[in-house]
């Protein structure tokens, strides 16, 4: 038998082979790190979100607090503790612009900040929420053939609705005059010119204390402005008449003691305009408000998109605000005075408004109204005559209006704050 | 024009003993890389976490825009979802609306907002 006797030589393996295993390590060495290095940014990218989750909500939390004070002091800026435990806080600001409130809200959280800033308006109250409110001044209203009422009407109880019985200058209309329910109006109007709309006032008299932060901007000359509503507004006056052809965004004010005149090339988005008298040449564009002491005039094929406003508010003069044909405006047309004094607000067949339509006076050829109007009386001035409380080639559609169009509270004091649009 | 000489010389074999510890060095590495991955993972936000977020952010949506302002619990994906109501005491329009997720006894996600709602709401 052969004595087989094995023995373990210790053997020299090839230099390659820990070479091999030093490059294998560190591949994955490589891989490992990049994973870990992923689960790790994976991870900060989810406590980051979960952070400015957190502050949305808190933010979101902060608007719905705005809404619920509309009496809270305009410019103060309020510390909120929004569920009582020190931990989720906010800061928030309500500053008149015009006909309606900007809400400032600032929050924070971890290392990130952030600022909500919404245009607060509001929803219609009970008797705007009707086509027309005419009151009653024992004149009751005629409706031409062309001419329709269509949503609840606020009518005098002098009479029935009356034909007109006038030539048809627009397409005649299809079904009865006023296709909706029809109340008993009232002597007065359901809002006041002396009460609501003190803040109207204070603007058409450039008296801007209450209305302006003191430490607002001066501007000295007016060029090409875009200002956000998070900080203080530049305030641009003048006291001469001015003609704009600029591009101004934000929050500014332009005003002048005189006249301004906005030309149709000017480009204003949420502008707020003030004057004693204001033109608008046509063919203008914009998203502005125009507040004047005594006349806006906007002239033909004029576009003031959502949420807009026209106005002039005479408190020692009449007002007029007069619509030119083509135009239209979407959000609010308010020509308002003091008792005694006259209000106007002329317009045309095809001049188009979409919102809410008040005057404390007259409402001259009505055109097309996708809304609510609220005025003393109604007058069709043809040529060499007028009539009284007489809608000839006019459509006032309640119905058409969309149930989520907001408009000013302060023609509307005691309905739901809302949203009007989001700002820069 | 300089001139970089490098030197290439062969690597002396190695003893199979080298060989071993350098695989046991690399599995070290893994090992050590593996656990601090997954220490990683566990001690961040699970997915059960960011599930129960993306429930409660979704469910909170959905009352808003119902205005469905119940206290209720129910069960929903594997979590206990309960949905408080909390209406201001001082303020008709304004309510806390909180939603709250959890699994075994254990609060996964809490979502918290102010509501403003149009209808006056009595206070508790």
């Amino acid at each position: 038998m052969k004595n087989i006797r094995t023995t373990w030589q210790p053997q020299r393996l090839p230099a390659g082979a820990l070479l091999l295993v030093i490059t294998v390590s560190l591949i994955i060495a490589a891989i490992l790190l990049s994973l870990i290095l992923l689960a790790t940014n994976r991870r900060m990218l989810v406590q980051r979100d979960a952070q400015l989750e957190q502050l949305r909500q808190n933010l979101a939390s902060g608007l719905a607090y705005v809404q619920a004070h509309p009496a809270q002091p305009a410019f103060q800026s309020l510390t909120v503790d929004l569920f009582g435990d020190g931990e989720q806080v906010v800061q928030v600001t309500r500053k008149p612009w015009g006909f309606f409130d900007v809400a400032v809200i600032a929050g924070s959280k971890g290392t990130f900040q952030d600022t909500t800033l919404a245009l607060l308006g509001s929803t219609f109250n009970v008797v705007n929420q009707s086509a027309l409110y005419l009151t009653d001044e024992n004149v009751p209203l005629a409706v031409n053939d062309d001419a329709q009422v269509r949503g609840v009407a606020w009518l005098p109880k002098a009479g029935e609705i009356r034909p007109a019985s006038l030539p048809l200058t627009g397409e005649h209309r299809k079904g009865e005059a006023v296709v909706g329910k029809v109340h008993s109006s009232g002597a007065r109007l359901p809002l006041t010119a002396d009460s609501a709309l003190t803040r109207l006032k204070s603007y058409g008299q450039l008296e801007l204390t209450e209305l302006l932060p003191t430490q607002s901007r001066p501007v000295t000359t007016l060029p090409d402005l875009a200002y956000s509503f998070a900080g203080l507004p530049a305030v641009w006056y003048h006291a001469k008449a001015y003609t704009i052809q600029r591009a101004l965004t934000g929050q500014v004010v332009v005003i002048s003691s005189s006249r301004l005149t906005v030309e149709a090339t000017s480009q204003l988005t949420d502008v707020l305009l003030l004057a004693p008298t204001i033109i608008i040449k046509p063919g203008f564009r914009g998203r502005v408000q125009l507040i004047a002491r005594d006349t806006v005039l906007v002239g033909a094929d004029c576009h003031l998109t959502y949420p807009s406003a026209v106005c002039a508010y005479g408190a020692g003069q009449s007002a007029l605000v007069s619509l030119g044909p083509d135009t239209s405006v979407q959000g609010v047309v308010v020509a308002a005075a003091a008792e005694g004094l006259a209000a106007l607000i002329q317009s045309t067949p095809t001049t188009m408004v979409e919102g809410q339509v008040f005057t404390t006076g007259v409402v001259e050829n009505c055109g097309t109204v996708r809304g609510t109007v609220t005025c003393r009386r109604l007058v069709y001035r043809g040529v060499g005559s007028a009539y009284e409380n007489c809608l000839v080639n006019a459509v006032l559609d309640r119905t058409s209006l969309s149930a989520r169009f907001l408009t000013s509270r302060l023609l509307n004091p005691t309905a739901n704050s809302g949203v009007v649009a989001w700002l820069p | 024009m300089a001139t970089i000489k490098i030197r290439v010389r062969r690597l002396p074999a190695s003893s199979l003993l080298e060989v071993t510890v350098a695989t046991v060095i690399l599995v070290l590495v893994f090992g050590l890389a593996m656990g601090s991955l997954t220490r990683l993972t566990l001690t961040g936000p699970r997915q059960l976490e960011l599930r129960s977020r993306q429930l409660v952010a979704h469910l909170a949506a959905e009352t808003i825009r119902e205005q469905a302002w119940h206290v209720r619990q129910w069960q929903e994906a594997g979590l206990l979802i309960e949905q408080e109501v909390i209406p201001s005491s001082d303020n008709q329009h304004l309510l806390t609306l909180r939603l709250t997720a959890t699994a075994q006894g254990h609060r996964i996600t809490r979502f918290q907002q102010l509501i403003y709602v149009h209808a006056r709401i009595s206070s508790p």
